[in-house]
């Protein structure tokens, strides 16, 4: 049944860096599964809260489902990264109008692991295009052979891209009591947004179905920096009063030095203390006797200089 | 294909012409004339659109348009369209158009609109004659015309803080006048020539001068750099800040930042050549100073609780993309320098369009006081959203486009380094962009709004509304189609293509 | 052309004026429209001696058919004709200026007096002789002297007082100056003398006495104690023609000395009058942003302006003809720029009654053709483009870099920077709000439309450069013994 689905390739050339949607046997499980998934986070968004805000609800979900389908179909590297980016973005939000504000850390350091987890599939897509000069996934994975052997950089970015967004999902669970949980419909959401940006980059680029040992090893790698990320954020989310303070202080200090150095620029600081002694002098100079004293001495200079040749041009 | 030569002359002047005449008829109109006045700048702007859009067909039909004019012996002044300038002058026409609709709304009722609209349509000339300028001194001669043109936008408050700021706005670019003038006559002592030439002219010269050529790279980036706000000479942007919000649109969008942007890129290119610029060994330190710069200006941003200082500091680390772009020696690099110009324009309009529309309508100024604000004005907070995002290099929005083109021209060349420079100007983007989109979206509004107008159609002003909502879809746009021909994606490469291989 | 061309002579251009000024004093009404229309009259004259000059080239006239040295021969080449034609423009600008600002007393002391003094200026740039130089830069003296003083306040007499010694002094010396060189050539004709040996110590003697005489005429440091009382203190048309002519005629016989008389002895000197010009363009401008008072901020910028000329001095030996072309140039912007900037501060005087500068409220609302015109002239002084001082700043740059000067480049951009500082103090207190004090006084329009023009002038100098540099090399002024060629 499933080979006989239909496949199809839809070529968008003017999109972003020349880009197209393919559907194999592959990515239409995917969409099964992600639609599923979505549904079931729409519908529990929909219940859990009041209409207030229903229209920004329904958009973001629109958008962000619409990213997660990008992200599926898209066979080349701009598009799926479009995808990925909306969905985790719109998948925040969503939570956020869902839980108000009482959550901000929680929200904000699994924002901040998004941003990590996106950077780090940017730099791996980057280093991988300057090797294949292609954004087709297909290029893209032979130059992943050939570049992210054993351990390198891009393997370990495609760790983090991985499990940052694993970790994400992981701080359902409550780790402190200073993580409160979040109810398990949200799960859904963030489980789709894991399995596209997270599981879904490492068999797009690295073997589309598990069968190699590094497949197998990039995973559990994956799934062990998920764990050591939701610990350090924890410890951040615990510490960030501390860290807040000394950033601000290194920045306070930069702000002088580039201060000072500017007020040194300005010539009219020091233009203002010579001003009255030039004055003084200028009025001095225009008084009578000592006017004529000075042109008197000056034109005897000249009529000696120019007497005796003596003056250098 | 032919054009008549009369026709060929004078389009680049009457390009010029467009925005200089209805300034100056515009400062002999009363104040009270609004009608008469802002049908004025809409035709002006109108009729520069269209001769830019003549322009364009004439140089894809590979028309030659250019006017000369001796000015000194032995030295024309130049107006000339080539494929830069272009790019450059597109931007400028499409977003002046946009900033007068703007301006008309934000100064509804305030004094002095006549020499407002005055000295802004000198300020729009001035940028237009930087771009179309195709030697040195005709550069010059409208760099310093569009010091001595916003200078009265930003002092026009009339306050004590102005006055300051205006100090300080002119202590900066009259240095880098002083410069950027030294840097040139020295350069016409050398080479006898100061036109821009793909490749450079320079290129010729006999090994001795070679270091006068790095002294004389150092003056005019110098001279340069004080507008494109390089460190350490970008103290004036944060201040010139107290100026009206159509002014900040324009001064950091279009004319002043861009002007020096697009200066160094003119130096680089076509005064030095960049492979002889690369072999003087100047592209390297240029490349620290621009990357210096983007962190600097990203971290200083982070601390800043007024809204339009935290845009400040932002411009002053994007703009220095372009710098980065232009000194990483590869077309891949220059590619994402040139296409972040449009980008960087289109996106940080749309911003401060945004913050202009919140202190118009709600009092606005400070971050801290713009809880719950998305739900009061969604269509401006969404706008905004649009353009933070894409300043964070969110794709599909146009940001994107250029981190792509810089972090491969990067690699290109080797520079790994400036992978984790742009890397970090990313996260801390998001670092000072998300807090505010979360206060806006998710947070409660504190109590009332500082000082709130009501209007009756939407949620602001038409004029104030609709020019953000096209600059968001604009960057959106350019991002998500940047492979259509005609995207600015497509005429960088057009350019750099000229720049790099012998046409 | 034909019926036209009789009377396009040298001769007009000394007689019209001085016809002028009498009919001024004999008139007792419409002094102002007599005055006027001998100014418009004098530049149309002017147009048309450039015509023919352009035409058929330099040539000499003997007033009367007597030649020297019976009589007075007038000679055209193209400085001369530069410089008539800067005093024509500048004077139509001023007098323009003048028929709106006087009353009828005062008209009746000025228009004599101002016509007097355009007949003198016109009559010592057609003269190539050093007596008559002598007797109309005597005369231009005590004309602009008298003008000084015509206020009749305390500070604008012991102002003029000061000047006039100053002038008398230095008009002594010129002539001492010339009977030593009389006495020992035995002719006052200046290709003559610099074509005959001199001895040396009564060569010497004679430029230095002569040389002291016009420096003090054009205030070069430190010579300029008389000037910024003088300028400041005298009513607005007048220090315009002050600051913007009368200053320029010492210096105008300087150049011709340079060039016919004493070409070898003047280029030892040429270091140190560099050096005075610098001097005098730092001091200058240091004291101009230290004034309160507009009128003295824009007297102390002549003193910084006129250091110019002298600063580029050095490089004319090396430079020749292209170096002295860029000097007149700023001579030039110079006087179009300072006339339109004398004229619009007296405009500020008259509409707030105070010349402060702390204290102009947002002028720019009230007066905004005064502040263009006192915007467009500060971007000629500050030597920004497109103007005619930024023309003359470029050239000069220019030949300092090639000849490795590097000391006067840096001056000039120097002084470009506290221009721009000065002027902009100004200009800010036109656009920021002060402490408004007193009822303010409508100007008249043309009180506001001449400076307007003048500075628009300046501008336009910018992109006639090439130009006025060709109308300028007309008969070769800049090479030593040409006059005898025509």
């Amino acid at each position: 049944m499933i080979a006989s689905l239909p496949t199809f390739h839809w070529p968008l050339n003017a999109v972003l860096l020349g880009s197209g949607a393919t559907a194999g046997p592959l990515e239409w499980m995917l969409l099964g599964a992600l639609a599923v998934l979505w549904l079931v986070f729409g519908l529990w968004l929909l219940r859990s809260h009041t209409s207030a805000r229903r229209g920004l609800t329904v958009a973001l979900h629109a958008i962000a489902g619409l990213g997660l389908a990008a992200a599926a179909l898209a066979s080349d590297a701009a598009l799926f990264y479009s995808g990925v980016t909306l969905a985790g973005y719109g998948t925040v939000a969503l939570l956020l109008v869902a839980h108000g504000p009482g959550r901000a850390r929680t929200a904000a350091v699994q924002v901040l692991l998004m941003v990590l987890g996106d950077l780090a599939l940017f730099e791996i897509l980057v280093s991988l295009y300057s090797q294949a000069f292609s954004v087709q996934f297909g290029d893209l994975r032979a130059a992943y052979a050939v570049k992210g052997q054993g351990l390198s950089l891009i393997s370990a970015l495609l760790v983090i891209t991985a499990g940052s967004k694993v970790a994400m999902l992981l701080l359902l669970i409550p780790a402190t009591d200073r993580l409160p949980s979040w109810r398990p419909g949200a799960a859904s959401g963030l489980l789709c947004v894991a399995l596209v940006s997270g599981v879904l980059p490492m068999v797009r680029l690295v073997d589309p179905l598990l069968s190699s040992e590094s497949a197998r090893y990039s995973l559990l790698a994956s799934a062990a920096a998920a764990v050591f990320l939701c610990l350090l954020s924890a410890l951040c989310v615990l510490g960030k009063s501390r860290l807040d303070a000394a950033v601000r202080r290194v920045s306070a200090l930069a702000s002088l030095s580039v201060a000072t150095g500017v007020r040194g620029l300005a010539m009219l600081a020091v233009a203002r203390r010579l001003a009255p002694l030039s004055s003084a002098l200028e009025q001095r100079m225009l008084s009578w006797p000592f006017a004529v004293a000075a042109a008197a001495t000056l034109a005897l200079a000249l009529v000696l200089a120019v007497a005796f040749g003596g003056l250098p041009a | 294909m032919i054009i008549n030569p009369a026709f060929s002359a004078t389009l680049p002047v009457a390009l010029v012409a467009s925005s200089l005449l209805p300034g100056l008829i515009i400062f002999a109109l009363a104040e009270e004339s609004v009608r008469l006045r802002t049908a004025l700048n809409l035709l002006g702007a109108l009729s520069k659109l269209l001769l830019v859009a003549l322009m364009l067909w004439g140089v894809y039909h590979e028309a030659a348009f250019e006017t000369r004019f001796e000015l000194l012996p032995g030295l024309p002044l130049v107006l000339r369209a080539d494929a830069l300038s272009l790019l450059f002058i597109t931007l400028s026409a499409q977003l002046w158009f946009l900033t007068t609709i703007y301006a008309v709304g934000y100064l509804e009722g305030s004094p002095h609109r006549s020499r407002f609209f005055g000295f802004f349509s000198l300020c729009v000339t001035a940028t237009v004659g930087v771009a179309m300028a195709g030697n040195l001194l005709t550069f010059i001669l409208f760099y310093e015309m569009l010091t001595l043109s916003t200078y009265p936008l930003v002092v026009h408050r009339g306050t004590a803080v102005a006055r300051r700021a205006g100090e300080a706005y002119l202590l900066y670019t009259v240095l880098g006048g002083v410069l950027l003038l030294l840097g040139a006559v020295w350069l016409y002592t050398l080479t006898g020539t100061l036109a821009f030439r793909p490749q450079g002219v320079v290129g010729d010269l006999d090994a001795r001068h070679h270091t006068s050529l790095i002294i004389i790279f150092v003056l005019l980036i110098g001279g340069l750099g004080v507008k494109a706000a390089l460190l350490p000479l970008h103290g004036w942007l944060p201040k010139a800040m107290v100026a009206p919000a159509p002014v900040s649109a324009l001064l950091h969008a279009v004319a002043v930042v861009k002007a020096g942007a697009f200066g160094i890129v003119r130096v680089v290119y076509d005064i030095f050549g960049i492979q002889f610029a690369a072999t003087l060994g100047v592209m390297m330190p240029l490349a620290w100073l621009a990357s210096a710069t983007i962190i600097y200006g990203s971290v200083r941003a982070l601390f800043q609780d007024d809204l339009k200082r935290r845009l400040a500091y932002s411009t002053v680390s994007q703009v220095s993309y372009i710098a980065l772009g232009v000194a990483l020696v590869g077309p891949l690099a220059s590619v994402g320098g040139l296409v972040h110009l449009v980008h960087q324009g289109l996106m940080k309009i749309t911003l401060f369009f945004c913050a202009g529309n919140l202190a118009e309508t709600l009092g606005i100024h400070k971050i801290s006081e713009m809880n719950g604000v998305a739900r009061r004005m969604p269509w401006t907070m969404t706008a905004f959203t649009v353009a933070s995002l894409g300043m964070i290099g969110v794709p599909p929005i146009a940001g994107f486009i250029s981190k792509w083109y810089l972090s491969l021209g990067a690699m290109e060349v080797g520079a790994d380094w400036v992978l984790l420079v742009l890397a970090g100007s990313s996260a801390l983007n998001a670092l000072y962009f998300l807090p505010i989109l979360y206060r806006a979206w998710f947070l409660e509004p504190a109590g009332d709004w500082p000082q709130e107008r009501h209007y009756p159609r939407a949620e602001t002003s038409l004029a104030l509304l609709i020019p953000p909502v096209i600059t968001a879809t604009l960057a959106l746009a350019a991002g998500l189609l940047a492979s259509v021909p005609a995207s600015p994606q497509e005429w960088a490469k057009l350019v750099v293509l000229r720049e790099f291989l012998d046409p | 052309m034909s019926i036209v061309s009789p009377l396009v002579q040298p001769v007009l251009l000394i007689a019209l004026p001085l016809v002028g000024s009498i009919m001024a004093f004999l008139l007792s009404s419409r002094r102002a429209t007599v005055g006027v229309a001998v100014v418009a009259g004098n530049l149309g004259l002017v147009g048309g001696l450039i015509g023919r000059l352009c035409a058929t080239g330099p040539w000499q006239h003997s007033v009367g058919g007597w030649g020297a040295p019976l009589g007075i021969d007038l000679y055209l080449d193209g400085l001369s004709a530069t410089m008539l034609a800067m005093t024509a423009l500048v004077s139509l600008g001023i007098s323009a200026y003048s028929a709106a600002y006087f009353s009828a007393t005062a008209a009746r002391h000025f228009w004599p007096l101002w016509l007097l003094l355009l007949a003198a200026m016109n009559a010592l740039f057609l003269s190539r002789d050093l007596f008559n130089l002598y007797v109309t830069l005597e005369l231009v003296g005590i004309a602009a002297v008298a003008l000084t003083a015509m206020r009749g306040q305390r500070d604008a007499l012991v102002a003029a007082m000061r000047y006039l010694l100053t002038t008398l002094l230095g008009s002594m010396s010129y002539l001492l100056g010339v009977a030593l060189l009389y006495h020992s050539v035995g002719s006052v004709d200046m290709v003559l003398i610099g074509e005959t040996p001199v001895p040396p110590p009564v060569a010497a003697a004679a430029f230095a006495l002569m040389a002291v005489g016009l420096l003090l005429k054009t205030a070069l440091f430190p010579f300029h104690f008389w000037l910024p009382g003088a300028h400041s203190s005298a009513s607005a048309p007048v220090s315009a023609a002050l600051s913007a002519l009368v200053v320029k005629v010492g210096f105008y016989i300087l150049l011709r000395l340079w060039i016919e008389v004493f070409p070898a002895l003047a280029d030892e000197i040429a270091g140190l009058l560099g050096f005075l010009g610098g001097v005098a363009v730092l001091w200058g401008s240091l004291q101009a942003i230290l004034q309160q008072r507009a009128k003295m901020l824009v007297a102390y910028s002549t003193v910084a302006q006129l250091g110019y000329f002298f600063l580029a001095l050095p490089l004319v030996a090396a430079g020749g003809s292209r170096v002295w072309g860029a000097i007149v140039l700023l001579v030039l912007a110079h006087a179009l720029a300072k006339a339109a900037m004398f004229m619009a501060a007296g405009n500020l005087l008259a509409f707030a009654g105070h010349d402060r500068i702390r204290d102009l409220d947002r002028v720019v609302q009230r007066m905004p053709l005064t502040a263009a015109a006192l915007g467009l002239a500060g971007v000629s002084i500050m030597g920004l483009p497109p103007s005619g001082g930024f023309s003359g700043k470029w050239l000069l740059l220019q030949a300092s870099l090639e000849q490795g000067n590097w000391p006067i480049a840096l001056v000039l951009l120097l002084g470009g920077v506290l221009a721009a500082v000065y002027v902009f103090k100004l200009l800010e207190h036109i656009f920021t709000s002060g402490t408004p004090t007193g009822e303010p006084r409508a100007v008249a329009r043309t009180m506001e439309w001449a400076p307007l023009m003048l500075a628009i002038g300046a501008i336009a100098l910018g992109f006639l450069t090439t130009t006025v540099l060709d109308l300028l090399a007309v008969g070769e002024p800049f090479v030593p013994g040409r006059r005898d060629d025509y």
